[in-house]
């Protein structure tokens, strides 16, 4: 019996009810906004690694698909001459130059979901090479292709293309942008692949299937240039008319509006913790008051304050906790399977948290919400000790 | 009685929103000439949908504690079927950006686990529920 | 045991609210305080039961000055020696009669003597004539089984000093003095018992009455 009273006087339904929804709903709303906090911030420095170039060069009147290239990662159809990428690495003040080609929106084989087809040049590319996670050839030939994070490869490593199977040589990071659904290829693979495409019968446009075009060069400039003067060099060189992007202009832009995305998410969370925090202590004191009498009879009867605590706020402890866990795996719930959409809504790269984040995530909040419901559930017992055991007998009006 | 019309109305509404999710609320993409992956997901979830809210009604209509905490372990079971047939069985199409892989899929992730999570728990609560009557009927 | 209250005063905010009272209470005496409201009764009670500190003087129980005490031993004062009875009836609303009677050993963890004190306590019950109440709770008592279930309690742990505050107020005749003599007998054992009370019924049982505004001692 002494056994059974003695749980009894531990678990108080109401404070246990009042204390575990609000740390619940707190620790669901507090996961997932550093969740998707931490997933912005790390799709922000993926954005400084993809803007790889100080110049993109594209053609004129293209400007504002190019800016979607880079924040968005979607791709453009547009087309150049190869000379522009010979001229461009002639030019003064340019450091590097690479060349790609884009061809849109191709069904695969793999399902009718649309692949984005790259070419580049694996010898002089800066811009793919920063993101490859694994690697399985050194050099890739003209029958292998490098994939991005979210293309799902067919058993023994391959991929198949326009009926053609590829060897996969390289495989990219997760980006949070359709840079992860795209192939890359040499453009050794550009006449076969286009040749099959159209045996296929993927539509092409005259332009897609001349040889020697490309859809834009990436430049790095030189140190002590100034990037449009060297742009305007390039431009008075070549008979083409070309465009130019700045895509450290676009991350700052970018960098700016996540940053107006962060402080909603902060302010929103913030809001939510100091009003959830100040409902935990109103029904705190108000629990104080139910059970003030209860506890002053404990300490008339011989119980220290320690003993008061543990049989008070141990409950609360476990409570909290448990409200912790709770929150913490509906947070997660939601914000980690719908990441891909999160990030697809926000337009922004947004890749999600790995496995040992979320773990480390999970406990600190649990020890979190252990330590509200332990501090709260202190309230009644602190406010008990500020009184003699005599006075918190009475009777409110006696 | 509340905790037998409280499981069966999550059940049902979990069955409804297996049904729907795929659907309607977050539909997988339109079936163009070629059936995709997620085209064959969506029909298996509508049958296992309905195999859900059945269970659900079974629940309210049966009184015997005993077969009701079979028909939640049963349950658990359908629940990890509901992620299992887009995740493995039936699969989706490959790029992360289709509907099917951006929404529906999340979808059910939540609504499998959840019901994964509400049918376990049911199932606990009335074996241990059923063992402690039977053993306060003995020592009684 | 003895208990001894030595110069003790109470006084919050310039207002004084027990005047300094210098008194011993012996073992085996029965001892009424009385006095007019607002003397300072209950306040002595609860000083002298180290359940207030006093402003100015101090208690001695035995021949330990319990004023400056640590809390862990004064717990254990009053875990073991000292039975309260307080004047307004408060119980662990969702605990039966019987769990609240043993509530002193539950505190100070008596697992292993658990048939002991149940047997003691449905015997004080039986003493007090609610033993029917045992597996009842609280809100289904009335006024004087509640207070009769709070002396029962109080003295579970067999203290050595009972103190009891206002135990017959509003209580009719008969179970005012059913109280009483369970007082009496109890001092009969030994023990010290001070009862603060302006029910003069309470002086057929005293030993010893104190006017707690004139100061004064009188054996009865």
């Amino acid at each position: 019996m002494i056994k059974k009273v003695l749980k009894q006087l531990q678990r108080n339904k109401l404070q246990s009810v009042f204390l575990f929804v609000p740390v619940f709903i707190l620790s669901a709303i507090l996961f997932g906004s550093v969740v998707i906090d931490t997933g912005l911030k790390e799709g922000t420095k993926n954005l400084e690694k993809r803007m790889g170039a100080d110049l993109m060069i594209v053609p004129q009147g293209e400007k504002d698909l190019a800016g979607s290239i880079i924040s968005e990662g979607a791709r453009g159809t547009f087309y150049l001459e190869r000379s522009v990428y010979d001229i461009a690495l002639k030019t003064k003040g340019v450091a590097a130059a690479t060349p790609q080609f884009f061809l849109k929106s191709l069904a695969a084989d793999c399902c009718s979901s649309e692949v984005e087809i790259v070419f580049y040049e694996p010898k002089t590319d800066f811009i793919i090479h920063p993101w490859i996670s694994k690697e399985y050839e050194k050099q890739q030939d003209k029958n292998e292709v490098v994939v991005g994070s979210s293309i799902n490869e067919e058993e023994g490593g391959v991929i198949k293309l326009f009926g053609r199977q590829y060897k996969i040589a390289a495989r990219m990071a997760k980006t949070g942008t359709s840079l992860d659904s795209s192939v890359y290829f040499t453009f050794e693979s550009m006449d076969t692949v286009i040749n099959d495409a159209i045996n296929k019968g993927s539509f092409l446009t005259k332009q897609q299937t001349k040889s020697d075009i490309i859809s834009s060069v990436f430049v790095n400039v030189s140190e002590g240039y100034d990037e449009s003067e060297v742009f305007e060099n390039i431009k008075n060189n070549t008979t083409q008319k070309i465009d130019v992007v700045y895509p450290k202009q676009i991350e700052k832009n970018i960098s700016v509006s996540i940053d107006g995305i962060y402080s909603a998410l902060h302010m929103v969370s913030t809001v939510t913790l100091v009003l959830i925090f100040v409902i935990l202590i109103c029904v705190n004191i108000i629990i104080a008051n139910e059970r003030k009498r209860e506890i002053a009879l404990f300490g008339i009867v011989g119980a220290t304050k320690k003993k008061i605590i543990n049989m008070v706020c141990l409950q609360s402890l476990f409570v909290g906790a448990a409200g912790g866990i709770a929150g913490g795996l509906l947070g997660a719930l939601f914000t980690i399977p719908f990441g891909d959409y999160i990030g697809m809504k926000l337009d922004m790269p947004y890749p999600g948290p790995a496995a040992l984040e979320t773990v480390l995530l999970l406990v600190i909040i649990t020890v979190i919400a252990a330590g509200i419901g332990f501090v709260t559930s202190l309230i009644p017992v602190w406010r008990l000790s500020q009184i003699a055991p005599y006075t918190a007998l009475r009777r409110d009006g006696d | 009685m509340k905790n037998r019309l409280a499981v069966s109305l999550i059940y049902i509404i979990a069955g409804l929103l297996v049904i729907l999710i795929p659907t309607v609320l977050l539909p997988v993409c339109g079936a163009s000439e070629k059936k995709m992956a997620c085209h064959y997901t969506k029909q298996a979830e509508i049958g296992v949908g309905a195999i859900i809210i059945f269970s659900g009604i079974a629940v309210l209509l049966l009184g015997n504690e005993l077969i009701r905490a079979g028909i939640s372990l049963y349950q658990a079971a359908i629940a990890v079927l509901v992620v299992l047939l887009p995740a493995k069985l039936t699969g989706l199409c490959k790029m992360s950006e289709m509907s099917c892989r951006a929404k529906t899929y999340p979808g059910l992730i939540v609504i499998g686990v959840l019901l994964f999570v509400v049918s376990v728990a049911e199932f606990i609560y009335l074996f241990v529920k059923n063992g402690k009557d039977n053993h306060d009927k003995e020592s009684a | 045991m003895e208990i001894q209250a030595v110069n003790v005063g109470m006084k919050f905010k310039n207002r004084v609210i027990l005047d300094n009272q210098n008194i011993t209470f012996q073992s085996g005496k029965l001892t009424v305080i009385t006095g007019p409201s607002g003397s300072g009764k209950s306040t002595l009670l609860a000083i002298l039961g180290g359940y207030m500190k006093p402003t100015i003087g101090h208690v001695k129980i035995g021949e330990k000055d319990i004023t400056g005490l640590k809390e862990k031993e004064l717990a254990l004062l009053h875990a073991n020696n000292i039975g309260y009875l307080p004047q307004w009836n408060v119980m662990l609303k969702k605990s039966s009669v019987l769990e609240n009677v043993i509530l002193p050993a539950i505190i100070n963890d008596e697992k292993k003597h658990e048939g002991e004190y149940l047997e003691k306590a449905i015997e004080h019950l039986n003493a007090l004539g609610i033993e029917e109440q045992k597996d009842n709770y609280p809100y289904e008592l009335s006024g004087g089984e509640l207070k009769r279930a709070s002396l029962a309690r109080a003295l579970i742990m067999e203290p050595d000093i009972l103190i009891a505050d206002e135990p017959t107020t509003g209580l009719d005749a008969v179970t005012a003095t059913r109280i009483l003599e369970y007082m009496a007998d109890y001092t009969a054992r030994g023990k010290t018992v001070i009862i603060a009370t302006h029910d003069d019924k309470a002086h057929d049982y005293a030993d010893v009455i104190y006017d707690l505004a004139i100061k004064n001692v009188y054996n009865a």
